[in-house]
């Protein structure tokens, strides 16, 4: 069963009764909350994802909460727990939905060790996955957004994850988050994207987040071999054309951009050395969404008959 | 109610003291074994005792996941430790002090089993009172820094404490707590490190010394009631229970437990962790070796508010704003820990300095 | 400094792991200090550097002689001079030990 298939009714409920009980990716969660404007927000957003059985056992355990005393009635404010920690300080009540975003992104970072965790932008063709490596300020959100709606499947937007031993990707498809430009971009460049709410004044200006491809979630089981590693940069002036990138170079980059390297010791390195070995390596800057696009299908195409 | 129940951490106490009765656990327990572990740090030591009694397979996959992953987390801490036990070697070299490691770093140092699934990174080193101003020096030349840059704490740590202000290394940036003693100088207890000292013992081809095992049994005590932060003090019991094992396959080692603790002075906290660790962790403890430890038993009254607050304060902190039982014990212990390290005076002062000089911070901010 | 007449070797204890890519003079190679958990990446010079010193101990003089006989015809032999500089970096590392005479 699906979360769109609850009504909204049944969502506040449980929310705030009890908790939402859902697979997200490889990973079981609960999700509790008393914030009204979260419910209808993560409804929304998460309608494709399946809820729960009865006997799984969930691992992390998420609330989004008001605090207690004066900020639960006056200037409300919003407190992140993980089972009964709050590691953060309140965010104002409006914003619930993109600190459960947050949150649940620091959770990956701080207690996943069963993958080797890359912050990138994952998609896939034909079972191969392209990996854009990159902080904030890159544009890969922007440029993931838009190649999801151009035949490729969504893996995931913020972390690739990738299988120790085998280097397989194993799909984590979220909500895309955008920033204020990007939001007008992705709308021009695909009618049949769904956006979920903006949220004005957060730390990252306006943000709003695109609701991820059904198909993408149908697929969160299947995951995709690294095919193509490309560490993109927005600038200005940029050529937008793949410059091949040396291999240990590519290693260095991108080791830089995993969280967890470092504590996973001479298997991170194992793996990495592998996935590197397998990858295509280029760098690219860019400017323009739809050159981007092109070059990437081209690049996909090429590989197709090769 | 058992003192395990009091606690409310019957999942992770049950797994601890018995892995075995993890295998029928429901969904719910799993699931409060995850979050009590969690906050209390102790996932990979669950990970590790559950590989020791061969059981992993019966764990449900969600919950695998997160302990393997925290004993992940835990081993790079344990590989962090061996490398800069390496470094520590590197930097004394050829200036004839000596030094001996302290908790993560010795049990790491000396293979022992409860090194494994705890996540601590922070180095501990001794060294003799008379040559701590010189290994400064020489940790400060290899890349170490002060952590702490106000004048009045750095004081307050050199003057009153039996550490140095921590340092931290500019490179690799993990923590070193430089030592000359077991217990802060204005403490009421007094061990005389010059026999800590004597009976330290090497553990590998490198010449790393740690302290003797009785001896380290015996700081992990001190440690527990007098000195470490509350939060950690279930923790704490655990690295005791796994000392008290491990010690226990020697009969010798507990014949020495008591005398030592009495030549030491230590006799007050060893009979509280035996009486805890007992009580809580269900450690084996030889009936007569307990009978003999009574010798450092305190008056009834203080026995009985121990009893009641010791458990509680050691539960993990659930939902952080309902269980106000928990956060009145943790009150009363910090303060406890606290005046045990300074007595009264200088304690009002120094608390009175310490939340001026915040309201002053926090105005100009 | 270094001592030219001092000898290094990367000690027993250590486990290196080894990954490397590109030809010829335009090798590049990664390597994974177990012990340490740092991951280096060398160039050719220091990567034969390290690979002759994980099998024999060797001084710089020594190192330089081997290294260059090595080296593929084309290779810049600049990189022989900063030899002794190569080795005073891996000691700090911890890749190398000095071995007493």
């Amino acid at each position: 069963m699906r979360l769109g298939e609850l009504s909204s009714e049944e969502v506040r409920t449980r929310l705030t009764q009890h908790e939402i009980r859902l697979r997200v990716g490889p990973f079981s969660i609960s999700v509790a909350s008393d914030q009204p404007s979260f419910w209808p927000a993560f409804h929304f957003l998460y309608q494709d994802f399946p809820l729960l059985e009865d006997d799984v056992p969930v691992e992390f355990r998420i609330g989004l909460v008001y605090p207690p005393g004066i900020r639960r009635w006056f200037r409300r404010q919003v407190l992140f727990f993980l089972d009964d920690a709050t590691p953060f300080e309140p965010f104002t009540s409006a914003l619930a939905l993109p600190f459960f975003e947050w949150g649940f992104n620091w959770c990956i970072y701080e207690h996943v060790y069963e993958f080797l965790v890359m912050h990138a932008a994952v998609l896939a063709r034909d079972g191969k996955a392209l990996i854009l490596p990159g902080p904030p300020g890159s544009g890969k959100s922007t440029l993931c957004a838009a190649l999801a709606f151009r035949g490729w499947r969504l893996l995931s937007d913020e972390f690739a994850l990738f299988d120790i031993a085998s280097g397989a990707l194993f799909p984590l498809p979220r909500p895309v988050g955008l920033k204020e430009q990007s939001i007008g971009v992705i709308r021009a460049f695909a009618s049949d994207a769904d956006v979920g709410p903006t949220f004005t004044d957060t730390r990252k200006g306006t943000v709003a987040h695109l609701r991820p491809p059904s198909r993408a979630v149908a697929s969160a089981d299947e995951p995709a071999m690294p095919h193509w590693l490309i560490f993109p940069t927005y600038s200005r002036d940029a050529d937008n054309k793949l410059e091949p990138l040396a291999k240990a170079s590519a290693f260095a980059l991108a080791s830089e951009s995993c969280f967890n390297y470092r504590a996973l010791g001479v298997d991170g390195f194992s793996a990495l050395s592998r996935i590197i070995d397998r990858c295509a390596c280029f760098e690219v800057a860019f400017n323009d969404i739809d050159t981007m696009v092109r070059t990437l299908d081209q690049l996909a195409t090429r590989s197709e008959r090769t | 109610m058992t003192t395990a129940q009091t606690m409310g951490l019957s999942p992770l106490l049950r797994a601890l003291r018995t892995p075995a009765e993890a295998i029928g656990f429901s969904v719910t327990e799993w699931e409060t074994l995850l979050r009590q572990g969690r906050a209390t740090r102790l996932l990979g030591r669950v990970w590790h005792q559950f590989s020791r009694a061969g059981i992993l397979a019966a764990v449900p996959d969600p919950v695998a996941r997160r302990l393997h992953a925290a004993f992940v987390e835990a081993d790079y801490y344990r590989r962090t430790l061996l490398w800069e036990t390496d470094r520590l070697h590197h930097a004394f070299h050829g200036t004839g002090i000596s030094f001996i490691l302290l908790k993560g770093g010795a049990y790491a140092a000396a293979g022992l089993d409860l090194a494994y699934g705890r996540p601590a990174g922070d180095i501990d080193v001794l060294v003799a009172q008379e040559s701590i101003l010189a290994a400064e020096e020489v940790l400060l030349r290899h890349g170490w820094e002060h952590v702490i840059d106000d004048g009045y704490d750095q004081q307050y740590y050199r003057r009153w404490m039996h550490e140095l202000p921590p340092l931290r290394h500019s490179v690799r940036d993990t923590e070193l707590d430089l030592h000359h003693a077991i217990v802060p100088r204005t403490s009421r207890l007094r061990p005389d490190m010059s026999l800590l000292h004597a009976a330290a013992v090497t553990v590998d081809e490198r010449g790393t010394r740690v302290l003797a095992p009785v001896d380290m049994l015996l700081h992990c005590v001190v440690h527990l009631f007098h000195d470490g932060e509350i939060r950690d003090a279930f923790r704490d019991l655990v690295d005791i229970d796994a000392l008290l094992r491990w010690l226990g396959q020697d009969p010798d080692l507990w014949r020495q437990l008591v005398p030592r603790a009495r030549q030491l002075g230590l006799e007050r906290p060893l009979f509280y962790a035996l009486r805890y660790a007992t009580k809580i962790l269900d450690t084996p403890v030889p009936a007569a070796i307990l009978r003999e430890a009574a010798v450092g038993a305190p008056q009834v009254p203080v026995q009985r508010l121990m009893d009641l607050v010791v458990p509680r304060a050691m539960a993990p902190e659930l939902n952080a704003y309902r269980r106000w039982a928990t956060r009145l014990s943790t009150v009363v212990l910090k303060s406890r820990a606290h005046w045990l390290r300074m007595a009264p005076p200088r304690l009002a002062l120094h608390l009175a300095r310490k939340s001026v000089r915040r309201l002053i911070a926090a105005k100009a901010a | 400094m270094v001592n030219k007449h001092q000898i290094w070797r990367v000690p027993d204890y250590l486990q290196l792991r080894w990954q490397s890519w590109g030809e010829a003079e335009n090798t590049e190679f990664v390597v994974f200090n177990c012990y340490s958990g740092e991951t280096h990446c060398l160039n050719l010079t220091a990567g034969l550097v390290l690979q002759y010193l994980e099998t024999e101990a060797a001084s710089a003089a020594a190192l330089s002689a081997a290294i260059r006989q090595a080296l593929p015809a084309g290779a810049n032999e600049d990189a022989l001079r900063q030899i002794p500089d190569l080795l005073h970096e891996f000691d700090e590392v911890g890749l190398i030990a000095p071995v007493a005479p």
